[in-house]
């Protein structure tokens, strides 16, 4: 049984991850003119309204939720503000952090999968890579489970300004070696993992950021937003880095779908992701298919060459 | 007091209010935005008042118990879940329950994890809790009792009890 005191440690605990109040106010001096508020249920005192009045919101309610369902998120007689955005962006990532987040370039062309997909210290996550060769068959499909440490390094030397950084973990390591037809778990010390993306890294972009509105488009399907985020932290002295990075995300739900970064040398680099909500079949994804006919085998891969 | 000097000396606290009662660091920060963008355009009425740490707090419950978009999805996941555990074992028993506390806090109506934050991390008394929300302290009482019941913690006293009132027969 659980004492009154286990309470107030626990809150204890979260008061420790309260927000950024830099980052808080950013949204209060930013913001347009009219402040962006987002649709909320009726309150109590709604209630002591006349009826009639009520009638008369409702039916004004409904045609304005119609004309912005038809319209989209900037269909409001005027371009949806950047503070109103952000707050829709975080507020769809926050709510999807714990689904299990795809990033790669498609599914069928191997990619990373992570759960949950933002993290937080303390949290177990898990990690599975699938690297496919040009004829789409497996090379190495590795499997990483480890605690999410408190810190981890800074974002990593790619200059990707979404990235975990590296991180000395620890935890089990399950790689399956498509060449050698071999597979093998490890509970291993000081794995290094160098993972290129995280929703985590994605929503401090879009908190540090400069958003901005291209235009609408649609994206495997569904309608989406393509913004250009203009980042504010970049690094001159870095020959690598990146100096703008586009973000489509569902018009509907704000997840983001894709992005594409840009960087210093030239070249660029293009993600889509996918939040999964964390069905058997999702978490199934972040398992290696270990094949029948494959050895055990004891013999530590190179971690240098996994990634 | 300013606008400027609030949030200096008080923000801060409610700021750390606001992840206790949401339990998740980007819906508290996606709350207290939603909060100050309001409370900034009002400033030069709410900058008046004797506590205007108090006014935005009850503006930060107000708007926490009105948000529509809640979700199981909001439960922090990694924490009881039905996958296989081949990890190594986490030494950190304090921390895991802690961490289950939090998950099972997060899976509580809002209005109980109200009151439970108003109770156990601000230390109000259930009168002061009934003000803030808007109801009774017998109400107040009934959302901690079902809190405390669902998470399985024992009640070692009556915090903050009001005298019961007397009544002359």
């Amino acid at each position: 049984m659980r004492t009154e005191d286990d309470l107030r440690s626990a809150y204890r605990a979260l008061e420790r991850h309260a927000p950024d109040a830099d980052m808080v106010l950013r949204a209060v001096y930013d913001r347009p003119e009219r402040a962006f508020r987002p649709l909320r249920a009726p309150r109590w005192r709604i209630r002591r309204v006349n009826l009639a009045l009520v009638a008369v919101a409702a039916a004004i309610t409904a045609v304005a939720l119609v004309l912005v369902t038809a319209e989209g998120p900037t269909g409001r007689g005027g371009p949806v503000s950047p503070a109103s955005l952000r707050a829709r962006l975080l507020a769809a990532i926050s709510v999807a952090g714990g689904d299990v987040l795809y990033a790669g370039r498609s599914p069928d062309a191997g990619g990373m999968w992570i759960w949950p997909g933002c993290p937080h210290p303390g949290q177990q996550v898990r990690v599975r890579v699938l690297g496919l060769g040009a004829n789409g068959i497996p090379g190495k499909d590795a499997e990483y489970i480890f605690t999410m440490p408190d810190r981890h390094g800074a974002a990593g030397g790619s200059g990707n300004p979404i990235d975990w950084g590296l991180m000395t973990v620890t935890g089990t390591l399950i790689v399956v070696d498509h060449l050698r037809r071999t597979w093998g778990e490890w509970e291993r010390q000081n794995i290094t993992l160098g993972l290129p993306v995280n929703a985590a890294g994605i929503r401090s972009e879009i908190a540090h950021g400069q958003l901005r509105v291209i235009r609408h488009a649609t994206l495997r399907g569904r309608r989406a937003i393509e913004l250009a985020i203009t980042l504010r932290h970049s690094e001159p002295a870095n020959p690598l880095r990146v100096t703008t990075a586009e973000l489509w995300v569902d018009a509907t739900t704000y997840l983001p779908m894709r992005q594409l970064l840009r960087f210093s040398d030239g070249k660029q680099s293009l993600t889509n992701y996918a939040f999964l909500s964390p069905t058997p079949a999702h978490l199934a994804k972040l398992r290696p298919d270990i094949p029948a006919g494959y050895k055990r085998t004891t013999l530590l891969p190179d971690q240098g060459k996994r990634k | 007091m300013n606008f400027e000097e609030f949030t200096v000396e008080l923000l801060p606290g409610l700021l750390r209010f606001t992840v206790v009662l949401t339990g998740d660091r980007g819906t508290a920060e996606d709350l207290a935005q939603e909060v100050l963008i309001r409370a900034h355009a009002r400033w030069s009425k709410i900058g008046k008042l004797d506590r205007p740490d108090r006014y935005v707090r009850k503006m930060l419950l107000n708007e926490f118990l009105s948000w529509r978009r809640r979700s199981w999805r909001l439960i922090p996941s990694g924490l009881g879940s039905d996958i296989d555990h081949r990890a190594a074992p986490d030494h950190a028993v304090g921390y895991a329950e802690r961490d289950a506390l939090a998950a099972e806090l997060a899976r509580l109506p809002p209005r109980q994890r109200a009151v439970l934050a108003l109770r156990y991390y601000e230390d109000l008394s259930d009168a002061e809790i009934a003000d803030s929300l808007g109801c009774s302290p017998g109400t107040v009482r009934g959302y901690a009792s079902r809190a405390l019941a669902a998470l399985r913690i024992e009640m070692t006293a009556q915090p903050c009890q009001e005298p019961a009132f007397s009544k002359e027969i």
